[in-house]
Formats: C-alpha cells, sequence, structure tokens
C-alpha cells in the first residue's frame, strides 16, 4: 500500500527523494530535536493537554503557511495572508449565532470567500500582470481596510462548538487537533500527486518551459492563489476558533510568520523547489521554539531574537548547499581520476 | 605606414570540458591591416577573439599582445591598452540611454553632462550616424542601431586592435558600406581589423589576409586573393571534403501532410511557404540570426503570426499558442535546452512526464505506476539508464537530458518532431545515437525538421535539405544534389 502511495518504483528512491527535499528533512530533523528538549525540561512523558496545547498552537499557522508556500513554489509570493485570515475572523465573529446549522452555511461562505479573494490575487498576477509582491501588497491593505471598518475594535461572539470542534477533545486522550493534524498531512500526500501539483511545480521552475509544454500558467496560477486563499480561510477559522473572538488586527503576525515558516520548513524562495509539508514542519518549529525558551527559562522576550537566528540559519544552510554538494563532488571526482 | 607586429598568439590551446575549441593555434596581426577570420561554427573563432580580448585566460601557449606577454585574465586592461571588441551578442546594457552605454567604460568622473552631450553629436555627425537619438534607451532601439552604437562605442576608444564578431549579420546593405568606409579609414590609419565573418563575398571586398579555422586548429592564413571561393569551402570543410547521399537513403516527397503559407516574423523572416512530407527528414541550415529560428518558434506557436496559415492533412488549423501546436501533434526541441524545456529542479522522470500529465492521471489524480511504467518503456529505447530517473534533470549530461527531452516528446507521440540544434553541446557517441534516433523515427512515419549549424550531420540525416539566408528559403536540394560543399556555398551566400 505505502508502496502504491509513494510511487516507489525502485529502491533508491526513498533515497533521491530525501536528496532532493534535503531541506525538508533537515527541518524535520530540527523539529525533532525541538520536541525533544521540551520532552526533556517538562521532565515528564508529555501529558493529553501538552499534547493538545502544542498541536493547537501551530494549527492555524500550518495552515497559512501551506497556503504561502504553494505561492512560492509556482514562483510567485503572497503577503496578504494576514489580511485574509483577518477578514475571515472579522466576519466569523459579527455573523455567527451559535446555532450550528446556519454556522456551518457560514463558515462554508467564509472558506469560499478565502478562496475568492485569493483568486483575485490570482487575476491580478496571472491575467492582469502585476507582480505577485506588488498585487497581494495591495490587497493587503485593502482587506485590513475593509475589516478595521466591518468591527473597528477586537469583540464578537464566536459559539462554543466552533472551539469545541477544533480545539477540544471527543474522543478520550485523542485531541481533535490529532484528526486535524492527519487529515492535512493525508491531503498534502494526495494533492502532491496530482497533475495540478506537479503543473505548480513546473510553472515556478520554468515558466516558458512550463508553456512549451502545453501547461496553461494563467489558469494554473489562478488555481493556486485560488488555492492558497482557501488555506488562509481555513487558517482564519482555526484561528477564531483558537481565540474565540474578533480582532481587526489579529492577521498582522501571520505576513511574516509565515514566510518564516515556509523558509525555515525547507522551501525556498525561487519556485519549482521545496514541498508543501514544509509549511508544517516549520510552522511547528516556530510556535515550539516559543514554548521550549520558555520551558528552558528564558523571557519570552527574546522570541523574536531566536526566531530570526533561526530564520536566517535555514537560508544559510539552504544557500549553501549547493556548494557544499559540489566541493563533496569535486573530492570524490578528484579521488576517482587523479 | 607602421607594419609592427601586434597581436603574436603562439601554441595556444584551450580545453571546454572535453571539448577542444583551440588546437596549438598560432596567429599573427599587423597594424593596418584587415585580417579575415573564417571557419565553420564551432571551428574556435570565438575563442580565438575571447583570448585577443582578456575574456579568456588559454590552457597553454604564450599570448603577446603589443609586444607584452599576457598573463592573467583582465578584460578591462586589455581595454584601456587599446583592443576594443564588438561582439556578436550584443553588449549594450538595455535598460541604459545611448549615450550612457557609450561612455560606460569612461572613469574620468569629471567630463561634465554637457560635454559628453555635445561630444556625442560631434561623433554622430562624424560617423554619419542620423537616425538614433543619443537619449533613447537602447532597449527601445532596432537590432541595426543597436548594432551601430556597438561599432561607434568600440571605435569612440581610439583602438589599435579592433576586432569585430559577425557585425554585418544585422545591418543592411548601406549600413554595411557605412562600416566598411569607417574600417577602411581606421586601417589607413594603422589600426589592425580583426574581421570575423561567414560572408565570404565581404571578406573578398574588404579584407588583405585571411585565416582559416577547422575544429580548432589552424588551417592556415593566406593572402585574400590566394584562394578561390571553392578553395575557401573546401579548407574550410577539410579534408573529409565533399560528402554525398547515398541512394539507399531516398524516399518519394509527394505525400504532403503539411503545408506552411506565408510565415513571417519582419524583419528576420520574410513571407514563407512550406510543404513537409509525411516521414520525412527536412533538414534545415542556415548561419544564425537567417530566419529559421523564427520559422520554428512560429510553428510551435511561441511567436504569433496571424498571416500565417497552416494546414495539416488538408485541415486547416490555428496555432496561437504552444498548447494548440502540441494539441496538432507538434512537438518542437529549441536549442536553449537549459532555459525553455527543461525543468531543472524537477526530475528526469517528471520532465518526461510533465506533457503527458493528462494521459496518465484519472481525476486529476497522478498513476505514479503508468507513469513509471512509460517512462521505463521510453527509457529503454533510448538506450538511457532508468535508475537515473529519480535524479535531479540537472545532474545529467547534455546528451543524456536531449534523449530525455525527445522522450518526452515520444511519450505524448507527436507527429511532428521539430529539432533545433539537438546536438550542440553533446558529446560525439550520443550524438550517434540521436542521428540513429531520428533515421529510426522517420521510418515510423514520424516527420522531423531538423536544423543543425553542423553541415555534415544534415547531408547524414535529411532526405531533402532547405537553406535559410537573409529571411528566405533561398535554396531547396534533395536527392543527388544534398552536398555539404553545395549547402555550405548556400548557406554563406556565394552563388
Amino acid at each position: 500500500m505505502s508502496n502504491r502511495l509513494f510511487g516507489i518504483q525502485n529502491k533508491n528512491y526513498a533515497l533521491q527523494h530525501a536528496r532532493r527535499n534535503f531541506s525538508l528533512w533537515i527541518s524535520l530533523a530540527l523539529l525533532i530535536i525541538i520536541l525533544m528538549i521540551y520532552q526533556i525540561k517538562s521532565e515528564s512523558v508529555l501529558n493529553e493537554f501538552q499534547i493538545k496545547v502544542l498541536i493547537n498552537g501551530g494549527m492555524a499557522l500550518s495552515f497559512a503557511s501551506i497556503g504561502l508556500a504553494m505561492a512560492i513554489i509556482s514562483g510567485g509570493f503572497d503577503v496578504s495572508v494576514g489580511s485574509i485570515i483577518t477578514l475571515v475572523n472579522v466576519i466569523a465573529s459579527i455573523t455567527l449565532k451559535g446555532q450550528v446549522f446556519s454556522d456551518i452555511q457560514i463558515c462554508l461562505v467564509l472558506l469560499l470567500l478565502g478562496t475568492l479573494l485569493g483568486a483575485v490575487n490570482g487575476f491580478l498576477i496571472a491575467y492582469a500582470g502585476i507582480q505577485p509582491i506588488i498585487a497581494t501588497l495591495a490587497s493587503n491593505f485593502v482587506w485590513f481596510g475593509v475589516s478595521l471598518l466591518l468591527l473597528p475594535k477586537p469583540g464578537g461572539y464566536i459559539p462554543q462548538w466552533i472551539n469545541v470542534l477544533f480545539q477540544g477533545t471527543y474522543i478520550k486522550r485523542f485531541p481533535n487537533a490529532i484528526f486535524w493534524l492527519i487529515l492535512l498531512i493525508i491531503f498534502i500526500i494526495y494533492f502532491q500527486r496530482t497533475k495540478f501539483c506537479r503543473s505548480i511545480f513546473a510553472i515556478g521552475s520554468d515558466p516558458e518551459a512550463a508553456c512549451r509544454n502545453g501547461i496553461n500558467i494563467k489558469f494554473t496560477l489562478l488555481k493556486v492563489y485560488g488555492l492558497a486563499g482557501l488555506f488562509y480561510g481555513i487558517s482564519g477559522i482555526f484561528l477564531t476558533a483558537q481565540t474565540t473572538s474578533g480582532d481587526p488586527n489579529i492577521g498582522i503576525p501571520f505576513m511574516l510568520l509565515s514566510v518564516a515558516a515556509v523558509v525555515v520548513g525547507g522551501t525556498p524562495f525561487g519556485g519549482g523547489r521545496g514541498s508543501l509539508f514544509s509549511g508544517i514542519t516549520g510552522a511547528y518549529i516556530i510556535r515550539l521554539l516559543d514554548s521550549v525558551l520558555i520551558s528552558i527559562g528564558i523571557t519570552s522576550y527574546f522570541n523574536d531574537i531566536f526566531q530570526g537566528s533561526i530564520l536566517l540559519i535555514a537560508v544559510a544552510v539552504s544557500s549553501l548547499m549547493p556548494k557544499i554538494k559540489m566541493m563533496i563532488h569535486k573530492r570524490r571526482r578528484g579521488e576517482k581520476f587523479d | 605606414m607602421n607594419k609592427s607586429l601586434l597581436i603574436q598568439i603562439e601554441d595556444v590551446s584551450k580545453n571546454f570540458g572535453n571539448t577542444q575549441a583551440l588546437d596549438k593555434v598560432n596567429f599573427m596581426a599587423y597594424g593596418g591591416e584587415i585580417h579575415a577570420v573564417l571557419g565553420e561554427n564551432g571551428a574556435g573563432k570565438s575563442t580565438l577573439v575571447n583570448i585577443i580580448s582578456g575574456i579568456i585566460r588559454p590552457d597553454s601557449g604564450s599570448v603577446k599582445i603589443f609586444g607584452e606577454d599576457i598573463k592573467s585574465c583582465n578584460p578591462l586592461k586589455m581595454l584601456k591598452s587599446g583592443v576594443a571588441t564588438v561582439f556578436q551578442n550584443l553588449s549594450l546594457i538595455p535598460d541604459l540611454t545611448v549615450s550612457d552605454n557609450l561612455f560606460l567604460h569612461d572613469d574620468d568622473d569629471k567630463t561634465k553632462y554637457q560635454e559628453e552631450h555635445l561630444r556625442i553629436y560631434e561623433w554622430f555627425n562624424q560617423y554619419g550616424i542620423k537616425d538614433i537619438n543619443p537619449f533613447d534607451v537602447v532597449k527601445d532601439l532596432s537590432l541595426s542601431q543597436r548594432q551601430r552604437i556597438e561599432i561607434i562605442k568600440a571605435i569612440h576608444l581610439h583602438p589599435k586592435i579592433l576586432i569585430l564578431d559577425e557585425p554585418t549579420s544585422a545591418l543592411n546593405p548601406p549600413e554595411v558600406r557605412w562600416l566598411f568606409e569607417i574600417i577602411k579609414k581606421l586601417k589607413t590609419a594603422g589600426v589592425c581589423i580583426i574581421y570575423i565573418s561567414h560572408r565570404i563575398n565581404e571578406i573578398r571586398g574588404l579584407c588583405n589576409k585571411m585565416s582559416i579555422l577547422k575544429n580548432g586548429k589552424k588551417v592556415g592564413t593566406y593572402n585574400i586573393d590566394e584562394l578561390t571561393n571553392s578553395e575557401i569551402v573546401q579548407k574550410m570543410l577539410g579534408h573529409y571534403l565533399v560528402q554525398e547521399k547515398k541512394e539507399e537513403d531516398q524516399i518519394k516527397l509527394d505525400k504532403a501532410i503539411m503545408e506552411i503559407k506565408g510565415a513571417a516574423h519582419y524583419p528576420e523572416l520574410k513571407k514563407t511557404d512550406l510543404k513537409i512530407t509525411e516521414g520525412e527528414i527536412l533538414g534545415v541550415a542556415g548561419l544564425a540570426g537567417q530566419g529559421q529560428i523564427n520559422f520554428f518558434r512560429i510553428l510551435f506557436g511561441i511567436d504569433p503570426c496571424p498571416s500565417c496559415t497552416i494546414t495539416i492533412n488538408s485541415q486547416e488549423i490555428k496555432i496561437k499558442s504552444p498548447i494548440d501546436a502540441i494539441m496538432a501533434g507538434i512537438a518542437f526541441l529549441p536549442a536553449e535546452r537549459n532555459t525553455s524545456t527543461m525543468f531543472l529542479s524537477l526530475s528526469v522522470k517528471q520532465n518526461m512526464s510533465i506533457a503527458i500529465l493528462n494521459m496518465i492521471s484519472r481525476w486529476g489524480w497522478l498513476d505514479y505506476h503508468q507513469e513509471s511504467a512509460k517512462v521505463k518503456f521510453i527509457s529503454d529505447i533510448l538506450n538511457m539508464n532508468y535508475k537515473q530517473s529519480e535524479h535531479r534533470i540537472s545532474s545529467l549530461s547534455g546528451g543524456n537530458q536531449q534523449k530525455a527531452l525527445l522522450g518526452k516528446w515520444l511519450l505524448k507521440d507527436a507527429k511532428l518532431y521539430m529539432l533545433y540544434d539537438p546536438t550542440r553541446g553533446v558529446d560525439i557517441g550520443t550524438k550517434f545515437e540521436i542521428i540513429k534516433f531520428v533515421k529510426q523515427m522517420a521510418k515510423n512515419g514520424k516527420t522531423v525538421i531538423y536544423y543543425s549549424t553542423d553541415i555534415s550531420e544534415l547531408v547524414e540525416l535529411s532526405h531533402r535539405v532547405i537553406v535559410f539566408y537573409q529571411g528566405i528559403i533561398s535554396d531547396e536540394f534533395t536527392g543527388k544534389n544534398i552536398k555539404s560543399d553545395r549547402i555550405l556555398s548556400s548557406v554563406t551566400g556565394i552563388k
């Protein structure tokens, strides 16, 4: 089954895959190291509550980063992450009433709204030919402005059931967040083997070549940003469930945190490389870092400094990798031929 | 007039990887002479030029310029000591204005802006340039205007050695005359001019001496009247002299499956009509910039051409983008492999299956088993190592990359394959494999349009050869008429 799932054909597939996604594996290793430090410091086996807090903490950022990772892999960029999250949060806090059935309808409409806002970005980028960073920066300001109009100061009402659905526990010892995380991972595994995902990598790698191989670049880009918008929408709903209130400033840190998460997770800028999993690993590295620093006894004022340093190290490692590989390669060749 | 020895190159060799660009070349040039350098593509002309202008350092041998030994490679120093080069691929900065480009090398900060303007107008008057505004941005200028700016940029440095690499390929006839007058003036002033061109007629009218290169070796240096045109062609082709077509390779060229009418892309390509027969290998010959690349691009829908009508099996189709071309069963392997066909960051397998994603997916999911099976099938046919299919394509050699790209279109089962210089930068073994494979494809009923800079390759492969010269199909050879010397004469415009 697993062979079928991952398309393993020859024996060294795993090795090759690891080699091509080296940065992702480094970030996974980093995540495990941070988890271990946390485990050692907390001096007992993680209990249910700790697991719940850990997983809940990174979910919203994971979704946002996966959306951004799509945009980056397609060779573009998206700074409107925070504004779409905020708009979804604000509208949810205004419209949700506490009746489960109508609330679910509202949530679906909000996800559709996220997709639509993303698609607007996609339209501006693909069809109007505006640079991704400019187009999304402009829409970022607009949606923040709209959120501020709708809800000038923090408040609003979020029904309890949403909080329980995303943050609570239905089955004993298994927080719901675990199921959401598993669902997300399964989605990514399947998404990464769609025709659409292959096209995203192709466009990011070389748009001209993609065009010459019969890929409809404009429509694919529209879909990429639309899907990214959907993920920001999901992220917004998660965040709403977590904070149980509306706040027109809630999304501001997400704009930069999601960039940091994607890069730390092992998806470099430039497109065509990386993996959607980097959104998850990167988000959890950044979120866990907070917890670890507190458990080590460093005040939270140092958080930003550490986050910045980790980001810098991640970028430095990924930009030094080709040079290191070249050195190893040269040394090997030297041994062979000299 | 001083006849001092300005360039003295002895036993210079240069390797690029496995290819030997220059092999123990001796070359001498004196002040006050116009020295032509001739040779086929890849004969080593550009490498020689780059060594003289200090861009490339030779692997061995000695280079003396103005009697001074050149050890390090320092283009700026060479420029200041008086070696100016007009490069074939233009070296102007597209986003700067003409005047900024002209003063790029002057590091005299004190030059006042106004003074610059006056000087430019003075030069433009002196050299008779009337149609260029010095304050236009270079990217808005036409190719011939840019070429003239490039020439003036080289001349205004008052060089003692002036190197011109195919300067006339972008110029119109009156501008060519303009250039020749300037060159003759410089010659009387004692400047040594190295003139690289394919056009033998031009060289006859202009130069006093010529050196012929062949496969990185120098054939010899001759006075301009020493050789006849056909002797020059023979020397350029080297010892294998004239290749002829074998009898059994010929096929009947009567059933046209594709007809192209009115393909044009001004100014490079003028109205061109062509009929293509099923199962033929159509060789295309031509120097760089004679319109053949535009022809290929129009057929594949990269450049739009509203005036062009294309009929396949007597059915008219519109090709507006590569997607339309692919749907019509056309495949294109461009020369610039690295930048516009390959996805360097993806694996070999992913590169090969990119055009058939529809075929191997159900409801949008890719069927990895089917993908692997198809790629393996085609890798075996192409004699590629399937074990490498998970490697990044950038780690493959040029030859294997080319095979993978060819394999991609075979998977797509295209009918018409347009190969643009598929053997460039490919090792000799793979080259033969590709040639063998193209022949096999034609036998299986595929149609191939094959452009190559290597004429011997065209002679070996083609059932028919067309020659592009100055934007039109100037010649067509079939059957026994496909001979390397005739094609070369036609390509270089000797009639």
